[in-house]
């Protein structure tokens, strides 16, 4: 060996980082060893070839050193499971209660994940999704601006022709439009939807026969689903074949598509050509007009275009089309109309923030649940940690250890959890209205998403007991004084409250949903919805209808009859280019309309308001031509004036005079007020838009199916070839505000889940509380308490909570319920009945909940209770 | 030959370096053996080739160590000096012995193959 001329010393950090890496206590004589061997090589080579080795031994011993370090903390984890399992084992009550509320908690936000991710995933399998819009018509109404789908027919053809931006267009007629099809002996009723060929090129809906881009070639042509083609045909190889519409028009089968998908928000049957319908009505300008509003305009835009800048161009096209439109145009992506709608508070968004936000309670309350129970049987843990401490092990040896056993009671409720949402996978879809498998939850995104959920749970409810626990000192916990448990047990009743308060907000916004839906449902309308019926005219029936209508008079079961072009939830929408002496020029709202015959009044149970009806006496003279027009209240505002009977208002060329003015009565969802309407006698302008559709017959009360039934046979005489359909107003309505009851179904649904996993804390919480209190309540019992006493002992610190989270979460209940409601132009009122009803509603579940506990305890003899140590 | 005494068998590394545990008597230290194996074998050794082997050795009873003094070299800190045992010894021997045995009657310069 030769003698070191010059002593040099290794890096400080690197010989740090050695001492570092090298196994515990045994780094001394290495260390030594590197550094002789540096000096060694630092003479002979240089230092730098030295410093250089030193460094690459140390990259060297990284990996290895990273290995041991994981195998060591494997061994340690063995143990740390083996513990977990062995306190499960011991305390199955708890575990139980612990594990349980963990799963549910879990499986529910599962499930609302998977819900959440069906309401995202809605139109988004166009391939074209991202250049697909919408034309929305922005138009001012007085103070407030109404955003609607509604365009002018003229619009599409213009801006596919003059703007280079635009690609391509498509029209809907706004329907539902119901024809009579038959093939062979099959006949049915059926609603198509009527658009422009193009429809098929820009959305990517799947055509399992015949080609997107040559079907509906011409107005005789039509496209179904596999669905309707297994209906009619029973098979999907029907190219070629021809399907009759209201036994006159044949139609030829172009293409068949395959089944929508759940998640489109388009749902038909079959798509009819738009130009068919010009025939069908005897409406000849009909795709060429630019006054009536009626038809929703798609357009597929250049992928480099802007559409912020093409919708002034579109406003300024609708305007040189019809100067009397004052409003202005916006296109909206596609895909965002699911989510967001045009108005705000009109699409989903609301519901999935709403559910979203209820997925977070649910599982911080399930959080709270685990931390509660385990940092209130930390007492029982604490001979526990003293030992491991005494023995050697550090706080963050603690602090690992909780995490494990957080993190395998998680994962224990996580594979339960699993379990639940395969079993109420049901149940689910029956209250959401989808259709989902198990397979949703095998997407890979939304294991995931599940994962860090699982994760994210395991941190926050593993956190607070490990960090607590682990700072446990030796000493104290010997000398058993509780003295470190009064903090944690006043943080414990601090997230008791809170969870209380999240159930008891649930609770509140839950009870107003249902209050404002039973709103809606039963408002008073304006008319009267119940036992109205209606059929619509079609076949040999048209020609027919006032002979019909008098045989139908004839039944005792109906009290009166009216025809109608329009069902009240159809009302056409007109365009806005009416006009009147004093008429404001900048207010332009698009006026409904419909046609009716002198029975409308009575039939519907409408109020006259001013002036008078029509009657059969007009009908005699030929007053159709006299142009004798009813509006509504709200028509009457518009225009302007107290009394406007006898106004004279103008369309183009053609001018009228009302007669009477009628109440507002609603013809829209009540998430908006109905607007202004004008109902004409029997026909208007000739067209054939506004002949008459419907018979409705107002029914008497009593024996209902015998009514229908003999309706059915005057209407099947003068129709035979039609099926016979008849159909509720009041269930057409009721559908209207399904999307509220379906949401208010999944809230309700998950609120109770919010509340039972809180409930399922709380009867862990009392069950350990009256467990520390067992010597207590021996000794207060030998002292001669009363069961009743020591029980409201116990109660009483459970009402304090539930009182103090009631008065937490009052405004803001009252704060997120008042927001929702403001979706809504007609509101029902939050009372303080909706509060005082929760509080008890909580008080008396929260008792539920201890009292089992405290009457066990409260009951049991005191010569157990005292002789236990 | 039993079945597994084979495994007895000391490896080329391990034999050099008990050999040059040998050699080095009382200086017998990871660096002192390392540089002994190096220049012998005319190769370089790295310090890690030497520790793992001693500390296997050790383990089976091959050697014992001991800590001595410290030099100003090496930070200060203490030598780890390794004695062969009895049994070391033995191991020694029966390596060479069989080496012996085996190379009988084949010369030293190898037939051209």
């Amino acid at each position: 060996m030769s003698t070191p001329n010059k002593l040099w010393k290794p890096p400080v950090f690197a010989a740090k980082l050695l001492k570092f890496i090298l196994p515990d206590g045994r780094w001394n004589t290495p260390l030594g060893d590197f550094e002789e061997f540096f000096n060694l090589l630092a003479n002979e080579k240089g230092i730098r070839r030295a410093r250089l080795w030193y460094w690459g031994q140390i990259l060297r011993l990284i990996p290895i050193k990273l290995i041991n370090s994981l195998m060591e903390s494997l061994q340690m984890f063995n143990n740390y499971l083996k513990v977990a399992f062995r306190s499960i084992r011991r305390h199955k009550g708890y575990s139980l209660i612990n594990i349980l509320g963990l799963a549910i908690g879990l499986a529910c936000s599962l499930m609302i994940l998977a819900w959440i991710r069906d309401e995202i995933s809605f139109d988004r399998f166009h391939k074209n999704k991202d250049t697909l819009y919408i034309v929305a018509t922005h138009e001012h109404q007085g103070n407030r601006t109404a955003i609607h789908s509604g365009t002018p027919s003229a619009l599409g053809p213009a801006l596919k022709t003059e703007y280079p931006e635009i690609v391509n267009t498509a029209r809907i007629c706004n329907g539902p439009h119901t024809l009579n099809l038959s093939y062979g002996d099959k006949r049915f009723q059926e609603e198509v939807e009527a658009v422009d060929p193009s429809f098929l090129e820009m959305f990517s809906f799947r055509l399992v026969e015949g080609d997107a881009a040559t079907a509906l070639p011409n107005p005789h042509s039509l496209v179904l689903t596999e669905k309707m083609a297994f209906k009619y045909f029973g098979t999907t190889d029907v190219l070629g074949k021809t399907i009759k519409v209201d036994n006159k028009y044949d139609f030829l089968v172009t293409g068949v598509l395959e089944n929508l998908l759940a998640n489109s928000s388009f749902q038909f049957d079959f798509l009819f050509p738009i130009t068919f319908f010009e025939k069908y009505w005897s409406f000849p300008e009909l795709l060429n007009r630019w006054h009536d509003f009626s038809f929703t305009t798609y357009v597929q835009l250049e992928k480099s275009a802007v559409p912020s800048k093409i919708n002034r161009e579109i406003a300024g096209r609708i305007h040189q089309g019809n100067t009397s439109f004052t409003g202005e145009s916006s296109l909206q992506l596609f895909t965002r109309l699911h989510l967001y709608g045009l108005e705000s508070g009109e699409g989903r968004i609301n519901a999935v923030r709403m559910i979203s936000l209820i997925g977070v309670f649910i599982l911080l309350i399930a959080c709270i649940n685990f931390m509660n129970l385990t940092t209130a049987r930390s007492g029982n843990r604490a001979k526990e940690i003293r030992i491991r401490k005494v023995i050697g092990a550090n706080q963050s040896d603690i602090v690992k250890q909780f995490y494990a056993e957080s993190f395998l009671m998680i994962f224990i409720s996580f594979l339960l959890a699993l379990l639940l949402v395969a079993l109420a996978l049901p149940l689910y879809n029956d209250v959401t209205g989808k259709a989902a498998t198990i397979s949703v939850f095998s997407q890979p995104v939304l294991l995931w998403v599940a994962l860090a959920v699982v994760f994210l749970s395991g941190l926050i409810s593993g956190t607070y007991p490990a960090v607590f626990m682990s700072s446990f000192q030796p000493v104290k916990v010997l000398k058993k004084t509780r003295s470190w448990d009064s903090n944690s047990s006043f943080f414990r009743k601090a997230l008791v409250v809170l969870q209380f308060a999240i159930s008891i907000i649930l609770i509140i916004r839950t009870i107003i949903a249902f209050k404002q839906v039973d709103y809606m449902q039963h408002k008073d309308l304006g008319f009267n919805r119940d036992l109205l019926v209606y059929t619509p005219v079609s076949g040999a029936l048209q020609q027919q209808y006032s002979a019909a209508k008098q045989e139908l008079l004839q039944l005792p079961g109906i009290s009166h009859v009216s025809l109608t072009s329009r069902t009240p939830l159809g009302f056409y929408s007109s365009g806005n280019d009416w006009n009147w002496e004093g008429k404001n020029p900048n207010i332009n709202p698009s006026i409904r309309f419909f046609c009716c015959d002198h029975d409308f009044v009575k039939t519907f149970k409408i109020t006259l308001v001013q002036g008078k009806f029509f009657s059969l006496e007009l009908a005699s003279t030929d007053s159709v031509t006299a142009g004798q027009l009813v509006i509504n209240e709200e028509m009457a505002r518009l225009i302007g004036k107290d009394n406007p009977v006898g106004m004279r208002l103008s369309q183009d060329s053609n001018h009228f005079s009302v007669i009477g003015v009628v109440n507002d009565f609603n013809y829209w969802p009540l998430h908006h007020r109905s607007g202004p309407l004008i109902i004409f006698y029997k026909t208007f302008l000739d067209s054939g838009n506004a002949r008459y559709r419907y018979i409705f017959a107002r029914l008497e009360p009593g024996n209902i199916p015998q009514t229908i039934s003999e309706i059915e046979e005057i209407i099947k005489k003068f129709n035979p070839e039609f099926p016979f359909s008849l159909h509720f107003l009041d269930e057409d309505y009721d559908q209207l505000y399904r999307t509220e009851q379906r949401s208010g179904a999944v809230f309700r649904s998950f609120a109770l889940m919010a509340i039972l996993i809180s409930c399922l804390g709380l009867f862990g919480l009392a069950s350990y509380m009256t467990e520390q209190r067992t010597k207590e309540i021996g000794i207060r019992k030998v002292l001669g308490a009363s069961v009743g006493g020591v029980m409201l002992m116990i109660a009483r610190e459970f009402i304090k909570w539930v009182a103090a989270a009631n008065l937490i979460a009052w405004p803001i209940a009252w704060y997120v319920s008042h927001n929702w409601l403001q979706n809504f132009a007609y509101r029902s009122h939050i009372g303080l009945e909706v509060f005082l009803v929760t509080a008890l509603l909580s008080l008396i579940i929260s008792l539920i909940s201890v009292v089992y506990q405290s009457l066990k305890s409260a009951s049991a003899n005191p010569i157990d209770s005292l002789r236990y140590e | 030959m039993k079945k597994g005494s084979k495994m007895k068998l000391l490896t080329r590394p391990e034999e050099l370096i008990l050999l040059a545990i040998y050699r080095l008597k009382e200086d017998a230290y990871c660096v002192s053996i390392r540089s002994q194996v190096s220049e012998i074998t005319g190769e370089e050794w790295s310090l890690g080739s030497i520790y793992m082997p001693l500390d296997r050795l050790q383990k089976k009873g091959f050697l014992n160590s001991y800590l001595s003094d410290t030099t100003p070299e090496r930070g200060g800190r203490h030598k780890r000096i390794y004695k062969l045992t009895r049994t070391g010894q033995q191991a020694l021997l029966k390596v060479h012995k069989v080496a012996k045995k085996m190379w009988q009657g084949i010369p030293e310069k190898l037939e051209e193959v």
